[in-house]
């Protein structure tokens, strides 16, 4: 699924009242919320405790042994140069987490104060920010980024801030969307009325209520970066060696699937369980925000 | 009708006029000058320097030279590719087909499957099976292209044996090019396939509880008319929209596809072309991808107006 698609979710969550389930059902996506948030945990943990962890070092190379299957000195087997595969998944953690992170951050602090500016202020502005935007949409998901890398040089630094590119008007267009809806009910009419600034009842007023789906967006946006991350270290135009991340892995891997099935499964494995987790995440944190509210 | 679609066309005009100074810019960001760019990295020669100057007017003021590639890229002077010492068009084209018969399958495979199973499952809902086939379809749009691709080729390319797991089938038939291009098609679709269901499912099910089609039950319209002549078109709207959103996923989603599986398509040169610093090959696969989503998108916005007839009076009034 692409990034563009993840608003839908949104759309499915406001438009469908959702089948009164039993208590039965609740359990069920509770137990699938805490597996996904303990997945969470201890990828970070291998990401921050990588050294200690770790059984090898993530590059030493053991020629002789190519393609070895798990072992008891290497539980997850050996890749295309003997590496152990169980250490590099380690190791690999560290910049499959920061890449996306970094392009998350690049995006909101780009993305938001737009979004805003666009449905604050209407008019041309809007027209202006808004045009801008439809450029970027104008290229298919990860073409920009291959044509941004194709300009710069592969590296890991320049395939974060070409997926970043991609991101800005994503989260731009939410915003303003989310903000415009906020900006026409009365509590900012009120607010406005009461003298306060634009920016104050920007950041006090209108940005917890939109909080919902800003931080369900989020985490999903978390989870494509690191998809497009590790599209674009797949097709070797991402963090290259001897850095390392787990569509990097896949990658190497993949040109010797025939010798040995573990060096392919486990990086993707460990890409598909954090991109579910945060998925199943994020759907709970639009369902929760919207329970409490029916609380009230 | 006639006036939201000349709109529409020219807003796409404007957008493909936009992405093709984005592309042009580019190779004016890179590091070095454009005319080290487009001689793979290395410093040109003097000769070389003389021969840009005299095609692409690298001397000469910016606007300039944006107008001077323009008019080389309208008469389908794309350049001349390094890697090759060819033209870039006679490198691209012979891999159109390809690309092209991938992307329209993996599309076919989306709509034809993905929205009838969305309809069925919106119509049948029950309890507990309505939520686990929603956490399958939230799992399944998860997983990268990639990953279904590899694990699709050793399954069923390498130990089921049931079709081929590498190669495009270039020369074959239409049939064997089907055969070889099955796997990858899959592969790149299903995830599409998964997500169109989804947002199909949950569209008919909030179309079947508005007061249209509850008044065209009370009317005594049989159920399947009910859903397909009421709800199904009432829905149709977000379902376009993820197909059109889709597409464009698609188009880039192949380029990683034809990498994963070794096909001769667009994508795999493209890649190469970077690897390769082969600059001109790349903005000319780049322009041509572009175009392609951009004409789709305007045939999505296009079917937004037929199927919607409000959408055509937006921005009349204003």
């Amino acid at each position: 699924m692409s990034a563009v698609a993840s608003e839908m979710l949104v759309f499915e969550h406001e438009s469908v009242p959702r089948t009164a389930g039993g208590r039965w059902e609740g359990l069920f996506q509770k137990i699938v919320v805490v597996i996904s948030a303990v997945i969470l945990l201890v990828i970070v943990c291998c990401a921050v405790f990588a050294p200690w962890l770790a059984p090898h070092n993530p590059n030493t190379i053991h020629l002789l042994d190519p393609y070895v299957g798990p072992s008891r000195g290497f539980p997850f087997g050996q890749d295309s140069a003997g590496r152990d595969i169980l250490s590099r998944l380690i190791y690999g953690a560290r910049l499959s987490l920061l890449g996306p992170t970094i392009v998350v951050a690049i995006a909101l602090v780009g993305g938001v104060p737009l979004g805003f500016l666009a449905a604050y202020r209407g008019g041309f502005t809007d027209g202006i920010v808004s045009r801008l935007f439809d450029v970027i949409f104008a290229f298919p998901p990860l073409l920009l980024a291959v044509v941004i890398v194709a300009t710069f040089g592969a590296s890991f630094m320049t395939a974060v801030l070409a997926v970043a590119v991609t991101y800005i008007p994503l989260m731009g267009r939410l915003v303003r969307s989310a903000a415009l809806v906020e900006r026409s009910k009365p509590y900012v009419e009120e607010c406005r009325l009461q003298g306060y600034g634009a920016w104050r009842v920007l950041f006090v007023h209108v940005v917890p209520n939109i909080g919902r789906i800003l931080i369900s967006q989020t985490t999903l946006y978390f989870a494509y970066g690191l998809l497009d991350l590790s599209a674009l270290s797949f097709l070797g135009l991402g963090a290259q060696p001897p850095q390392i991340d787990w569509g990097g892995m896949l990658e190497n891997a993949n040109q010797g699937v025939f010798q040995s099935a573990s060096g392919v499964v486990f990086p993707a494995v460990a890409i598909v369980l954090l991109v579910v987790s945060l998925n199943f995440i994020a759907d709970w944190a639009l369902d929760f925000r919207s329970r409490r509210s029916e609380q009230r | 009708m006639l006036r939201y679609i000349a709109r529409r066309v020219a807003m796409q005009c404007a957008v493909l006029i936009a992405s093709t100074i984005i592309i042009f810019i580019l190779l004016h960001l890179a590091p070095g000058n454009p005319a080290t760019l487009l001689n793979g990295g290395h410093a040109p020669s003097p000769a070389t320097v003389k021969y840009f100057n005299r095609l692409y007017g690298f001397n000469r003021p910016l606007p300039i030279q944006y107008l001077i590639w323009l008019r080389h890229l309208l008469e389908g002077n794309l350049g001349e590719s390094i890697a090759t010492r060819t033209s870039v068009s006679s490198v691209i084209i012979p891999r159109i087909g390809l690309t092209l018969f991938l992307t329209v399958y993996a599309v076919a495979i989306m709509v034809v499957i993905g929205i009838p199973l969305g309809i069925v499952s919106a119509v049948f809902r029950t309890g507990p099976t309505d939520f686990f086939a929603s956490m399958a379809s939230l799992t399944l749009t998860a997983i990268p292209t990639y990953v279904t691709g590899v694990v699709l080729a050793v399954a069923f390319g390498v130990v089921l044996n049931w079709f081929p797991a590498l190669g495009g089938g270039d020369t074959g038939s239409f049939f064997t090019r089907a055969d070889h291009l099955t796997l990858p098609a899959i592969a790149l679709g299903l995830s599409s396939m998964a997500l169109a269901s989804r947002i199909t499912r949950s569209a008919v099910i909030g179309e079947l509880e508005r007061p249209h089609v509850i008044g065209a039950r009370a009317r005594g319209f049989s159920e399947p008319r009910v859903v397909a002549k009421h709800a199904v078109r009432g829905a149709m709207v977000p379902v376009v929209t993820i197909v059109g959103a889709q597409i464009g996923y698609l188009l880039g989603g192949a380029v990683v596809i034809e990498y994963a599986f070794g096909l001769n398509g667009l994508g795999t040169l493209l890649v190469s072309s970077v690897e390769g610093k082969d600059y001109a090959v790349v903005q000319a696969i780049a322009l041509f991808i572009t175009a392609e989503f951009l004409i789709i998108s305007l045939v999505v916005d296009l079917l937004y107006g037929l199927i919607d007839p409000r959408v055509r009076l937006v921005g009349r009034t204003a």
